[in-house]
């Protein structure tokens, strides 16, 4: 029984250390988008008219909010493209379309943000 | 010599600790240099103001200090704090709009979801931001008001939905007050005159500059009665003789409204309003924001009113050649 226990908090402590080997603190360099879009926003510009910049596209996505509607995504420069999971975290959706600096937790292709600063 | 050494050696010992002293960041801050702006004249001589300005970027910004800031000054909140309030502010907002269960429209009509706010609440007199408290007979007013008022139905008669429902005034200062859309305004200058057009609304302030007096105070209106003035480029306008029925926060008719245009930008004038009413506030308080010009406003609205400000702005802009219509065959 005792071998059982110590066998068993082994195996749950490389567990949770595999665990936070997954996820990684990065900085990236990118935009923030909208999944529908991703990276580029010249086909929906194009159906207005390409009147519409390209944070006004994303706004204007986000705005069919059902729980299968598009989300906002990160495309960091050379075009990898991050699910945010965080999607309310404060200052994401603002900066939809400029260039940022995203911080955040990276596991694979989702990042949880946790800073956000003005492209340097 | 000797001494010439000793001389040199106590100046040197004098003078050194100055200069480490004037190097090491705990020495007090240099003062800043503040260059006003120097607004450009008109024809006539006048500063001049004149231009389209919006304030929806004022939009979400609490009229009082917040707790958080209690004992704080406006001026001591960092760039970096005001950057962290305007992304809370704006996903307070959108928040707000998706937790709405009977009708939630889409973020893009409105045009204060995202403003980049220029401080952190109004109120800049007195020094706590708050908006010093009624007069007994402020209260008395507003509990007489709200006794008319019990047992009726929000609109048993059109008379029971406000000025604004009905579209007829926002009255003052509200026709400047950023709301969801329609904040834009134009300033316009002539000599002896400035006018103020609200988009919303569509209300036309006219000016006089030439310091004749108020009419008599058996004339009342909704917008009160404006007279201006210049000190040096600030354009001051004191405005009396409004009516009851256009009560700001609950001032009384004899409320003296005075605001400055102050333009601290080639592209920005500071708005601030001052409010003198001994029959509802103790002493007088002000609050102020910025208004920021605008080549082109309202485009993401399809309102009536937007459509006809920006015809308007189209008039009163350089227009393009005209061509000639395509033959179609």
């Amino acid at each position: 029984m005792k071998h059982l226990s110590v066998a068993a908090a082994v195996v749950a402590s490389i567990g949770l250390c595999a665990g936070r080997a997954r996820a990684e603190e990065k900085t990236l360099s990118g935009t923030v988008s909208d999944s529908l879009c991703g990276m580029f926003h010249k086909e929906m510009a194009a159906k207005q008219g390409s009147k519409i910049t390209d944070r006004d596209c994303v706004i204007a996505c986000l705005n069919y909010s059902t729980e299968s509607s598009p989300k906002l995504v990160f495309v960091e420069k050379g075009g990898k493209i991050y699910q945010i999971a965080n999607q309310k975290f404060p200052g994401v959706i603002r900066r939809a379309g400029d260039p940022i600096s995203l911080t955040g937790d990276v596991n694979g292709s989702t990042i949880t943000v946790t800073k956000i600063d003005a492209a340097k | 010599m000797k001494s010439r050494y000793v001389s040199a050696l106590v100046a040197v010992a004098v003078l050194l600790p100055v200069s480490i002293g004037a190097q090491s960041p705990a020495a007090a801050p240099a003062k800043k240099i503040v260059r006003m702006y120097v607004p450009p004249k008109t024809v006539w001589g006048d500063p001049s103001i004149a231009g389209v300005y919006t304030n929806n970027d004022e939009s979400l910004i609490p009229f009082e200090r917040p707790a958080k800031f209690e004992g704080r000054t406006l001026e001591s909140i960092t760039p970096a704090e005001l950057e962290e309030l305007r992304d809370q502010r704006s996903e307070d907002r959108i928040e707000a709009d998706r937790n709405r269960a009977e009708f939630r429209s889409p973020i893009h009509w409105f045009e204060n979801m995202f403003p980049n706010n220029s401080r952190a609440w109004l109120v800049t007199d007195p020094s706590n931001g708050h908006v010093p408290p009624l007069t007994s007979e402020a209260r008395q007013r507003a509990a007489v008001r709200a006794a008319a008022q019990a047992g009726k139905g929000p609109a048993d008669s059109a008379a029971d939905r406000s000025l604004y429902d009905r579209c007829i005034t926002r009255g003052l200062p509200g026709s400047m007050m950023p709301a969801i859309y329609g904040n834009a305004y134009e300033i316009l200058q002539g000599p002896g005159y400035v006018a103020i057009q609200y988009e919303m609304v569509h209300e036309t302030r006219l000016i006089p500059l030439d310091g004749r007096p108020h009419p008599s105070p058996a004339i009342r209106m909704y917008m009160g009665d404006p007279r201006g003035h210049w000190e040096g480029n600030t354009l001051v306008v004191e405005t009396t003789n409004f009516t009851d029925k256009t009560p700001y926060r609950g001032s009384s008719e004899f409320l003296k409204m005075t605001e400055r245009f102050k333009p601290v930008a080639p592209d920005t004038v500071e708005w601030s309003v001052t409010f003198d009413d001994p029959h509802t506030w103790a002493q007088p308080w002000t609050f102020a924001m910025n208004l920021t010009k605008k080549t082109i406003v309202s485009d993401r609205s399809s309102t009536r009113a937007t459509k006809a400000t920006m015809g308007w702005s189209a008039f009163s802009m350089p227009r393009a050649p005209r061509r000639k219509p395509v033959a179609t065959s």
